[in-house]
């Protein structure tokens, strides 16, 4: 059964209870399909678990190189728990989040978004999934119709809007960038959609740069003079045009069932397992620009040219930081030092322009 | 309708703002809309800020800048039209006493350039506008009892 969002029904449900509920019927039901893993989120231990092998390796994979051999060792921070609804014979519950009193809701990228009016849970539907996040108890439940027929947005950042809201809660800033690393030293690209940042971290990551996402970024502070930036994802989305410029990974890309998914999905971890790192510090700022020549080249930036590149697509997000965001942003590009990385058609020119730039770079 | 008495405030529910190297960053949250002003323009901003009139306004760019007062004025002015156009401020209706007024430099005065507000309006395209897209500040949680369950199946 489909679930359900926005429907009036006789008894409105709360978000976050039916599904529990319902995660532990489908555990009850079919604990023969268990599959537990533990990561790290922003170096906080998580526990994730799947009832449903094909749920759990489709949804596993994005966050491999975040996985840890500390089977529950430390307590777990977050614990994610979702079921495959045609694997357990489990329904989703039916839901009801349409009653104003107790519930907002928005339309975000397709999907329904949802949060309790005291702000504790936040619920999203997008096409056979649902999952609530539960800011009390730190734990996301959810469940797909049928993992088989995910989407490649949700194989590829599964529950991107409850995680950023998880990060955001433990004052881990979500930023709308990439991040490569030499050595621990990590250089962010910030900027919107199309301006360069997944071609500058791909060359990068060919170039033998460690990777740590191309488009989520979480940002840590650390005494206001340090900057974290935390992976999240270890996956990316081929563009037609990324193909050409990246033939190494179009045997990897991963092909959507949906008519609308026109890019590939690829899983870095599969093919650069040792490049995919978790953390690294900011040591530098590049804001990548396409530029209409061969060669690529560094140019220095201002602050309010940086900060312009940078805030806008981060604080804008959904579920983004909104405006008390700009103030660590400003301080983040206030303390890294910022260069345009203008970016020429000889795509392997990026990794040498993003060395020279850390070469720049006084301190480990 | 402006008069050297007025006084306008930020639209802080809505707008992210930060004065940078004199230079001010603005974002209209609910729009998508950003937006930087120069430097002259930047004064402006932060005065606005601080609750000052448009005459303190005036006094302090043609204070800072080598510039005459009804140059200063009309510039002022046509700035401040702009912000408001853009919601960006609005005309103030309370009476809430002013913040210091800044001390004159004492210095020598910077070369003057009128103020431009640029805008960005490339980012629209992110945002449903109706309703707007929320931001986690819009979904408060008092967390004081995060964590306290964390584990439980």
């Amino acid at each position: 059964m489909r679930p359900e969002i926005g429907r009036s029904t006789a008894e409105a449900t709360h978000g976050f209870e039916p599904l529990a509920a319902g995660f532990a019927r489908a555990l009850e039901t079919r604990p023969d399909l268990l599959a537990e893993t533990f990561c790290t989120f922003a170096g906080r231990p998580a526990r994730l678990r799947a009832v449903g092998r094909d749920l759990a390796d489709r949804l596993g994979r994005p966050f491999a190189h975040l996985q840890t051999d500390d089977r529950g060792g430390s307590p777990a921070e977050l614990c994610i728990d979702l079921w495959d609804a045609s694997a357990t014979g489990i329904s989703p519950p039916r839901m009801s989040t349409a009653a104003p009193e107790t519930w907002r809701t928005w339309s975000v990228n397709g999907g329904t978004l949802g949060a309790s009016v005291d702000g504790r849970e936040i619920v999203f539907q997008f096409r056979d999934s649902l999952t609530c996040l539960d800011r009390e108890t730190q734990r996301i439940v959810g469940c797909v119709t049928d993992s088989t027929q995910l989407s490649l947005y949700e194989r590829g950042k599964p529950l991107q809007l409850l995680l950023s809201a998880w990060h955001q809660d433990r004052d881990v800033m979500v930023l709308h960038a990439a991040m490569v690393a030499r050595e621990g030293r990590g250089v962010l690209l910030p900027g919107k959609g199309g301006i360069g940042k997944s071609t500058s971290a791909l060359a990068c990551l060919s170039g033998g740069f460690s990777f740590l996402g191309d488009d989520y970024i979480g940002l840590e502070t650390r005494g206001g003079l340090a900057f974290l930036g935390h992976s999240l994802y270890g996956s990316t989305w081929l563009e037609p045009s990324h193909a050409t410029r990246f033939p190494e990974l179009v045997d990897w890309g991963i092909r959507g069932t949906h008519p609308d998914e026109v890019k590939l999905l690829v899983l870095l971890s599969e093919i650069y397992p040792a490049r995919l790192m978790r953390v690294a510090s900011i040591r530098a700022i590049a804001l990548p620009r396409i530029r209409h020549g061969e060669h690529s080249c560094l140019r220095p930036a201002t602050k309010t040219e940086a900060l312009l590149q940078l805030a806008p697509s981060s604080l804008l997000m959904v579920l983004g930081p909104g405006a008390r965001g700009m103030e660590r942003l400003a301080q983040l590009v206030d303390r890294v030092p910022c260069h345009w990385l203008e970016l020429g058609r000889d795509l392997g020119e990026i990794p040498e322009r993003v060395a020279e730039l850390l070469d720049r770079v006084a301190g480990p | 309708m402006l008069t050297p008495h007025t006084r306008l405030e930020c639209n802080t529910r809505e707008v992210a703002a930060k004065v940078f190297d004199g230079e001010a960053v603005l974002i209209n949250l609910s729009t998508g809309v950003y937006y930087s002003i120069d430097r002259v323009g930047a004064t402006v901003w932060e005065m606005i800020a601080g609750r000052q009139t448009v005459d303190a306004m005036v006094d302090a760019v043609t204070g800072q800048y080598d510039v005459g007062r009804e140059q200063a004025r009309t510039d002022v002015e046509r700035l401040l039209e702009q912000l408001l156009e853009e919601k960006l401020v609005s005309i103030s209706a309370t009476d809430a006493a002013p913040g210091p007024r800044p001390e004159p430099g004492g210095g020598p005065r910077s070369a003057y350039a009128p103020p431009t507000l640029s805008v960005y309006r490339d980012m629209g395209d992110l945002l449903a506008l109706d309703p707007p897209m929320p931001g986690l500040d819009e979904i408060p949680w008092d967390g004081s009892a995060g964590g306290s369950r964390a584990g439980a199946a």
